[in-house]
């Protein structure tokens, strides 16, 4: 029992890592643009498509086809930034994140309809976990845990350190006070935009890598990632991190203790459990 | 020539003036092909469609149904129970079909099933829910399968694993009424043998990944796991299960373990899994029929797509009904079917060879391209099980098994 325990305690932290990619995308465009962008998920599917043809058809490696990924995610976070959402600012924060919705399923049909229902894997080697007595790892699982700390230590740098990051975070903080001071809100946003969408490929991307590329690898994270956004409060980076870490873990204990019918349950419990309990999730100060 | 006011009344005129029998004549019997087109039943959908097609222009050319022509309005179900409504919606209300055939995956056929039952039409179809059986689905007895229902799949992976040599069969299933379904057929097939049953795990589909539920059946070390599943969680399934390392067998409906899975995982992956379809009524005549219209239509052999030996079967049994029948109304017909399909009876395998010895008065009994196609009590067939070994990403079939 003890051993299950502390094999589904690794699995979770692993997923929970990974999905600390996309979840940091989608609450770092709510935390500048106040809005929840629910189109995450199709962006994770259009970054595993994209890295996906990175390495199948141009022969990329994976650090390489990572880069793909983001790239082309920022561009298609861009185009549903200024065609759908924008148009729909002054309608509110409902309007926009409504709109996302709506881009989201436009995204991710154009793939069905590029791309077909196939589902397509990447051309790597499929290996053999690593076993350490009763626990095991896999080579894949860990070396998707470091691409996305690696990921993750980037965007720190990038926000700590580039001018065009401290902006952002003081719009994130203030906004009032950044426009005050000269910060030009356009440039910030579509930057945030592009690092959002673009994190939220490399999420999809290394979901992809781990199971299968097919038009629904979004699909089946964007409960999770909002779980994850939520938990951690929505806006707060460190947030994400620990939200959806303790989500990887919840969801693989779960099956432990309950029928794994329930396991999609989780994203839903914690939702609620926190919107009730503690709206502002554990870091966040802004959401109310 | 221009269309003047005088011209058109004259011509409306004219057609009104025509005799009325010819007008009748022009009337046609109408039937909707509702198949996946695209969707996880891409692969069979679209041969489906021209075998129904294919088999109405045989029924056609032999004079049609009760003189009349059958008339096919093709849709697609998308493989999804949202779209395959929308669609069932449109071929009963505007199109006006008197009945469905080849809706394919029982998510599918149980969306649509109320639908033709509110119409007061028949609904054939290919998907393996045992819901589909009975009330509140078939309430109307008005659903005929022509696809084994997923007990009966259960039934045959029972008589595989024994077969094989199998002791410790633990069993995962997709969350929904076909995954539950198989894995429940052959626990109960298994354990009215006198086995143990081992663990069991009912999983929700779209995640992203299983490996909480894979190590759990794996924790029990079963010797087979027997799957309910459909091809996307069974590709996650098995490259987890291959990361692991952990030998174990796998015996799997053929709808999730087909070549699309070789080609995700590799031959590697895949080597040494038992894949389980019906297999068609291959020596009958009916299929050799069958067989040739579907090379004409696809460029393939007809064995290639199970489906499609069904649709055709599907086609030709309800025009036999209705010559039976000597009606066009849903409750004649319906109640011709079995008469038509059923020993005992002059065995036929083509519509005309059936509608000339209707015509003769002889009760007869269809065999069909799918299987013998014998109904029971529920609307079911019984077919063949073939089973596949999957060896350096070839399927190659074994054995056939009889329940």
């Amino acid at each position: 029992m003890i051993e299950a325990l502390l094999q589904a305690l690794i699995n979770g932290v692993i997923a929970g890592t990974i999905l600390a990619v996309p979840a940091l995308g989608f609450t770092a465009i709510f935390a500048v643009l106040n809005y929840p962008n629910f189109a995450i998920g199709a962006l994770a599917t259009v970054g595993a498509y994209a890295g996906w043809a990175g390495n199948t058809a141009l022969g990329l490696p994976m650090v390489a086809a990572l880069a793909l990924a983001f790239a082309a995610t920022a561009v298609a976070g861009l185009a549903v930034q200024w065609v759908a959402v924008k148009p729909l600012e002054s309608a509110g924060a409902l309007m926009m994140a409504i709109a996302s919705l709506a881009a989201g399923l436009v995204l991710e049909n154009a793939l069905r309809f590029t791309f077909g229902n196939d589902l397509r894997g990447y051309d790597l080697p499929l290996l053999r976990d690593w076993r350490f007595g009763e626990f095991r790892v896999g080579p894949q699982q860990v070396q998707n845990f470091a691409l996305a700390l690696a990921a993750m230590a980037l965007l720190w740098a990038f926000l700590r350190y580039s001018r065009t990051g401290r902006a952002m975070r003081a719009v994130a903080d203030n906004r009032d006070l950044a426009l005050l001071r000269g910060v030009d809100p356009v440039r910030v946003a579509a930057v945030t935009v592009a690092v959002g969408a673009g994190l939220a490929g490399m999420g999809g991307m290394l979901i992809g890598l781990d199971t299968s590329v097919d038009p629904l690898v979004g699909n089946r994270l964007i409960l999770s990632i909002f779980a994850a956004a939520v938990l951690g409060g929505l806006g707060s980076i460190p947030g994400a991190v620990a939200g959806a870490i303790a989500i990887g873990v919840a969801e693989e204990l779960a099956v432990l203790a309950f029928n794994p019918a329930y396991r999609l349950v989780v994203g839903f419990v914690v939702i609620l459990a926190v919107l009730t309990l503690r709206p502002a999730g554990l870091f966040g100060a802004r959401a109310s | 020539m221009s269309l003047t006011r005088r011209l058109v009344l004259g011509a409306a005129a004219g057609t009104l003036a025509v005799p009325y029998v010819v007008r009748a004549q022009a009337e046609t019997f109408r039937i909707g092909a509702l198949n996946p087109i695209t969707g996880a039943g891409s692969p069979y959908g679209t041969g489906m469609q021209r075998m129904i097609q294919a088999a109405v222009e045989a029924i056609n050319s032999a004079g049609g149904v009760n003189g009349r022509r059958i008339e096919v309005f093709a849709e697609d179900t998308q493989t999804s129970p949202q779209a395959a409504v929308l669609a069932a919606k449109k071929l009963i209300e505007v199109n006006r079909v008197r009945a469905i055939l080849g809706t394919w995956s029982s998510g599918v056929s149980l969306a649509v099933i109320p639908l033709t039952n509110e119409a007061d039409i028949l609904l054939m179809h290919t998907s393996g829910a045992p819901a589909l059986s009975t009330p509140p689905a078939n309430a109307k007895n008005l659903g005929y399968r022509y696809q084994a229902t997923n007990d009966r799949f259960g039934r045959a992976f029972a008589e595989i694993a024994v077969r094989e040599g199998f002791r410790r069969p633990a069993t995962m299933a997709f969350n929904n009424a076909s995954g539950i379904g198989n894995t429940d057929g052959f626990r109960r097939a298994w354990a009215a043998k006198g086995n143990q049953n081992g663990e069991h795990v009912v999983y929700e589909p779209n995640q992203p990944s299983y490996r909480a539920e894979l190590l759990r059946v794996l924790s029990t070390r079963p010797d087979v796991i027997v799957m309910g599943s459909f091809l996307p969680d069974t590709t996650i399934i098995l490259r987890e299960w291959f990361q692991t390392g952990t030998p174990v067998k796998w015996i799997i409906p053929a709808w999730a373990a087909n070549p699309q899975l070789v080609q995700a995982l590799g031959p590697a992956v895949t080597n040494g899994i038992i894949a389980v379809d019906s297999v068609s009524n291959e020596g009958a005549e009916a299929f050799t029929a069958y067989d040739a219209a579907y090379r004409r239509a696809m460029n393939q052999p007809g064995a290639s797509n199970v489906y499609a030996a069904m649709t055709w079967d599907m086609a030709n049994t309800l025009a036999l009904a209705i010559e039976q029948a000597k009606s066009f109304e849903t409750a004649a017909i319906n109640a011709a079917i079995r008469r038509v399909a059923n020993p005992p009876g002059e065995a036929v395998s083509a519509f005309a060879a059936g509608k000339a010895a209707i015509a003769a008065g002889r009760k007869i009994n269809y065999e069909g391209a799918s299987s013998v196609l014998d109904f029971d009590e529920f609307g079911d067939v019984t077919p063949d099980f073939g089973v596949f070994f999957i060896e350096n990403g070839q399927f190659n079939r074994r054995y056939v098994v009889k329940i």
